[in-house]
């Protein structure tokens, strides 16, 4: 990593899952996960931090979909899609312009018929 | 007239409403919430919502009619102790469930953040339908909990641990013999300490084993409405040790939970509007049925199935004159409910029966 990577001052990373935040962490924490799979990264971090085994297994289902949101380089809102398998990388540029969010994605439901 | 105004795919039901009985307080406009309300909030057994919530609630359900919605309370993050706000997410609903894709409900999150608000619980409609939780809906409100919506308290607690002699030898420490090994099991997790004594001669009996427990109490309330003006606030209690993730869960009927009505039970006429509004473009009906029985499939179902065009005219949505579900009732407690669909197939078959559901005339019936 070089020292202007290093030096430089990034955005918060705010963890969300479902509805509400369970974490957020600085931009120097999450360059530490550079060169990671998201789902490594986001497994490592809700382990060290969270504890909670039933937030850390919403990350095991077969279906799990991950949001990225922040600021594209105009200060624009902009929402992106993210697997698992994808590079933190993609997290850190996002941080650069500003503070992000990492949504794990989790539908709601309510019903009267089974 | 715009109190009248209704979703596009609502329809009139048959079905009777039941009453639940469910203990209530109205609070002044100005009321705060107080340390003993607070407690009584984290033990499940109360819920404070201003009473411009409650008619929010009671407007958006008269608006779907038979169809179900879903919906968020918000309070400020300030105060999150009294519902103020609710929030309708992007949603796909029938007569019978109300479902909010993950990317919705994300979105609906960061809505209520961007407002300096935080969701604090969510509830749905049953459309004409007695209120109640049903498996689906108590699985929403587990969901809720692991989702850290509600109210959270974490404890730390000193537990004594039960201390077995593992070793008959005695362990050794550099060479040294300095006592037996035991193992000390702390609420039945077994082996997850190990001591070795310093005395050899120490007996377990002597043996204090004590640790740390972390542990969170989650209450999760997840409400159901109808059309017909009833409420059914249970709760939900999530009790977890934060280490190793063992739980109980508890339903707390919504006899044992008193709803707190802060202020007058009113909106204004902006409110109702902007309620509407939200309802109007958020709120996608899945599927509806045409007076020929013919069921049509919406936007969502195409793109399920590939059919991305949209194109086929004769798979729009029209408005529906058909019923919603029917619901079973046996000494005033509600047995089951039979989807429209269900419903639809069986007149089909049987003349008899759709004649009695006004699905069709004595007269169409004799041609």
């Amino acid at each position: 990593m070089s020292e202007t990577q290093s030096t430089r001052q990034r955005g918060k990373l705010s963890i969300v899952a479902g509805v509400n935040p369970v974490h957020e962490i600085d931009g120097s924490t999450a360059e530490q996960f550079a060169g990671q799979p998201v789902e490594d990264a986001l497994a490592r971090i809700l382990d060290e931090h969270v504890k909670d085994p039933e937030v850390r297994a919403m990350l095991n289902g077969p279906r799990v979909v991950l949001e990225l949101f922040g600021q594209n380089g105009q200060g624009e809102p902009t929402e992106m899609p993210l697997s698992p398998r994808d590079d933190w990388q993609r997290v850190l540029d996002m941080l650069e312009e500003a503070d992000a969010e990492l949504g794990i994605a989790r539908s709601h439901e309510g019903g009267e018929r089974p | 007239m715009r109190s009248d105004r209704v979703h596009p795919d609502a329809v009139e039901s048959r079905t009777v409403a039941q009453l639940p009985h469910q203990h209530s307080i109205v609070h002044p406009d100005d009321y705060t919430v107080r340390p003993e309300d607070r407690t009584q909030i984290h033990a499940g057994t109360a819920f404070f919502l201003r009473g411009s919530v409650l008619a929010l609630i009671a407007r958006l359900c008269r608006f779907c009619r038979g169809l179900e919605c879903f919906f968020y309370y918000l309070a400020s993050s300030q105060d999150p102790y009294v519902a103020d706000e609710i929030l309708i997410p992007q949603q796909v609903v029938s007569y019978g469930s109300c479902v909010v894709d993950g990317q919705a409900v994300l979105r609906a999150g960061r809505q209520a953040r961007a407002c300096g608000k935080q969701v604090i619980a969510a509830g749905h409609s049953h459309g004409f339908g007695g209120v109640y939780s049903s498996g689906t809906d108590r699985d929403q409100m587990k969901e809720l909990a692991r989702e850290a919506v509600g109210y959270i308290q974490e404890t730390s607690a000193t537990v004594r641990g039960t201390v077995h002699r593992v070793s008959s030898s005695g362990a050794r420490n550099n060479g040294k013999q300095t006592g037996h090994v035991f193992r000390a099991d702390f609420d039945g997790q077994e082996g997850s300490v190990q001591i070795a004594t310093e005395r050899a001669d120490l007996a377990p009996e002597d043996l204090v084993v004590l640790r740390e427990h972390r542990q969170r109490r989650t209450i999760s309330f997840f409400t159901t409405s109808n059309a017909d003006g009833d409420h059914y606030f249970p709760a939900y209690e999530v009790h977890s040790c934060i280490e190793c993730g063992r739980k109980q869960e508890r339903f707390i009927e919504a006899e044992n939970v008193c709803v707190h009505i802060v202020g007058p039970v009113e909106i204004t006429a902006d409110e109702e509007q902007a309620l509407l509004d939200m309802a109007e473009h958020r709120i996608q009906a899945t599927i509806s049925y045409r007076s020929t029985g013919q069921c049509t499939v919406s936007d969502r179902d195409r793109r399920l199935s590939g059919d991305a065009s949209g194109t086929g005219s004769s798979r729009s949505l029209v408005p529906t004159t058909e019923p919603a579900p029917f619901a079973i009732y046996r000494r005033n407690a509600w047995v089951a409910s039979i989807p429209a669909a269900v419903l639809e197939e069986a007149a089909a078959k049987s003349s008899r029966l759709a004649i009695a559901l006004g699905w069709r005339s004595k007269h169409e019936n004799s041609k």
